[in-house]
């Protein structure tokens, strides 16, 4: 539908989108500030690792790889969602996926360029990539990896752009008075699309191609990913199934990440029309899904060789178990993966209500005593080594489990409130889905360095142990920042929500067809 | 003789002894010597001589070398008139012990420790020059891939041809119907 002046006519729910690519208030402008500083300082920290070498970072000889490295493969985990799980909503006819699978694309889009930055971080000597193509060795799963993550981040950028096409013909005849660049941007990136029935045939051949193609790559790249680890014999990483557990695991928080930007966008764009409770409920059932997946791939990846208990690998085992790994693994199992299944089956749990019947599990005790923690610990940080006095350090080792108690206080205390909340329950659940992923890759990636087959001898005694330094956290979190800032802009240039595509989705509602 | 001078006689007795031992020739039993040969092999020469020291013809010379599963007989020769059998060793690197074994009344043997080779010169296959100045090593850009470079290029040769055509495809909306 058309006006008199020939632009299109948009329902009152395509207005929202449209307005949101508008609107750019105060808030938004702080938000983009924010995050340029962080990149901005993120450079900074580059600059000085360039100039000083990778002895300003916590690596050394023997941890060639640490956050960096960490980073690069959450994000690669993180993008797998958009293609793999549009492509496989797509070809399966799943049609409530509709408003969510460009903000899954875009997803894709911006964690695997972060993604693919950070083994070019991670090197002292960047300025010798070159020698990776002129020197490469097809033996090496570093060049498995070069190649596959080029061949899919150009498969996801053609999958994320081909469906938009039609969406950009229609704002490049919204925005015929806007700048001229946007305009002229969009009639480019539109190839000329008139939406007639050739163009539609042609673009649907075009997509269904694409998501056949993509669902392999998608799924070899991450493969590839957990090989530069398992083709190793190092205790932790020769492993047989890394493969499908890197997979499961990066379809696990690459899905959380949907729900925290689904979340997102509705509340700052007013979307509540196209992303309603129901994508939330289902999205919660693929992540409860995908996490239980998950979930049986680690048990399989630890207790083999828990079973066997073979010499080499004892130190390591016991390192990640009960040792200094032990609060980063244990976390990354219940807070990143038992604790956000529970909040996803919450609506499903009628018992929860009645928690608050009990005086003690009710949220101002546990927010005291989650108070006086923190006061606590506060006091113990800024006394120091005299903590000795309090009972010579007792309650220091104390601390953790004392945290760890309160922290299952509060969050049973709010397990009620979660449960009336679904959505602000899916989000905690998709964050600390995520944190908790990004820890286990430090956990899955460290302790191994740590434990070599040959003993780490004649290095300084810093040199056993990985302390990521002020350098690698500032890049970290201006890659975190840049992930964010390119999501934020892509949203500002383009539709977040598929315009063409849930259309007809939208005059069914307001036809009242169920 | 006074008894003062016996001493002094005896040692000139055993170094006359020494001497005539001495112009006598190689004290008897087997020795092995080595000539690296040009191309790589060794010639092996087993010399087998009696207690006075003179050779033994028609000895029976066993050569062998030293393997991962124990000493391996590689060839049995019989000793000429020189007393010397010899036999050329091929230029196996895995081969850097030898023995040889004789038995000419008693059992003799002697053993020898091969020179390294001298590491054989590169031999760069003829190709693209070009390629071969940008990579030393047999990889990525070898003029000769390996099998599994095949693989993958024609794997990824797929992938990439079929992006070809959709993003022919795509080119094309503007004149699509």
């Amino acid at each position: 539908m058309r006006d008199w002046l020939g632009r299109p006519r948009f329902s009152t729910r395509e207005e929202a989108v449209l307005a949101s690519m508008r609107a750019t208030g105060p808030a938004y402008y702080a938000l983009v500030g924010a995050l340029v500083a962080v990149i901005g300082w993120g450079l900074i920290a580059y600059a000085v690792q360039l100039r000083h070498g990778l002895g300003v970072t916590g690596l050394r000889d023997n941890f060639m790889w640490g956050v960096y490295i960490t980073n690069f493969v959450f994000f690669i985990g993180v993008s797998h969602v958009g293609a793999l799980m549009s492509a496989i909503l797509r070809l399966t006819g799943a049609e409530w996926r509709r408003p969510i699978t460009r903000m899954a694309e875009a997803i894709t889009f911006a964690s695997l360029l972060m993604g693919a930055l950070m083994p070019f971080v991670d090197m002292g000597r960047p300025d010798r990539i070159l020698n990776l193509i002129l020197h490469g060795r097809l033996q090496s799963p570093i060049l498995w990896d070069m190649l596959s993550i080029t061949t899919y981040l150009t498969g996801s950028t053609l999958f994320l752009f081909v469906p938009m096409i039609p969406d950009i013909a229609l704002l490049r005849d919204h925005f015929k008075d806007g700048p001229a660049w946007r305009h002229r941007l969009y009639t480019v990136l539109a190839l000329g699309w008139r939406d007639t029935a050739g163009q539609r045939h042609r673009l649907e051949t075009v997509m269904a191609v694409l998501a056949v193609l993509i669902i392999p790559i998608a799924i070899s790249v991450h493969t590839v990913v957990s090989w530069i680890m398992a083709m190793t014999l190092r205790a932790g990483w020769n492993s047989t199934i890394f493969g499908p557990y890197f997979v499961s695991g990066a379809l696990f928080s690459g899905a959380a990440a949907v729900v925290t930007a689904m979340a997102a966008f509705r509340w700052a764009y007013h979307l509540e029309d196209y992303i309603t409770e129901r994508h939330f409920k289902r999205m919660g059932y693929l992540v409860i899904t995908l996490g239980v997946i998950y979930a049986y791939f680690t048990f399989n990846e630890y207790w083999t060789p828990l079973y066997k208990l073979a010499e080499h690998e004892r130190g390591y085992l016991a390192a990640v178990f009960s040792g200094p790994f032990a609060p980063l693994f244990w976390f990354t199992q219940i807070a990143g993966l038992l604790l956000p299944l529970l909040l996803l089956t919450l609506p499903t749990i009628s018992w929860v209500s009645r928690l608050q019947e009990i005086k003690l599990l009710r949220p101002r005790p546990a927010l005291a005593a989650a108070g006086a923690a923190a006061g606590v610990l506060i006091f113990t940080s800024a006394a120091g080594a005299p903590t000795a006095g309090l009972g010579d350090g007792a309650i220091v080792r104390a601390l953790p489990w004392v945290l760890t108690v309160v922290a299952a206080w509060l969050f049973a205390s709010f397990l009620p409130v979660f449960r009336k909340h679904p959505i602000a329950s899916a989000v905690v659940a998709s964050l600390l889905i995520n944190v908790g992923a990004w820890v286990k890759r430090f956990v899955i990636i460290v302790p191994t360095l740590q434990y070599p087959f040959l003993p780490i001898q004649r290095a300084p005694a810093g040199w056993a142990f990985y302390h990521p330094s002020w350098v690698e956290w500032s890049i970290t979190a201006a890659a975190v920042a840049g992930f964010i800032l390119i999501y934020i802009l892509f949203s500002k240039l383009f539709p977040i929500v598929s315009i063409w595509e849930t259309r007809a989705e939208g005059e069914a509602v307001h036809a009242g067809t169920p | 003789m006074p008894a003062r001078h016996r001493p002094v006689v005896l040692c000139l007795l055993l170094i006359a002894l020494s001497a005539a031992a001495a112009d006598g020739g190689q004290p008897g039993g087997l020795s092995l010597a080595e000539e690296t040969r040009t191309d790589g092999s060794w010639l092996l020469t087993a010399t087998v001589r009696d207690d006075t020291g003179e050779p033994v013809e028609g000895a029976a010379v066993t050569f062998l070398a030293r393997t991962a599963f124990g000493w391996l007989p590689l060839a049995e020769a019989a000793t000429d008139a020189a007393g010397i059998a010899s036999f050329s060793l091929p230029a196996v690197p895995a081969y850097r012990e030898v023995r040889a074994g004789a038995d000419a009344g008693t059992t003799l043997s002697a053993e020898l420790l091969l020179a390294r080779p001298p590491a054989p010169e590169l031999v760069r296959r003829p190709g693209l020059d070009v390629l071969r100045e940008m990579s030393h090593q047999p990889g990525l850009l070898s003029p000769y891939p390996p099998i599994q470079i095949l693989f993958v290029v024609a794997l990824l040769g797929a992938i990439w041809t079929t992006y070809a055509y959709l993003v022919f495809l795509l080119v094309g909306l503007r004149r699509a119907p």
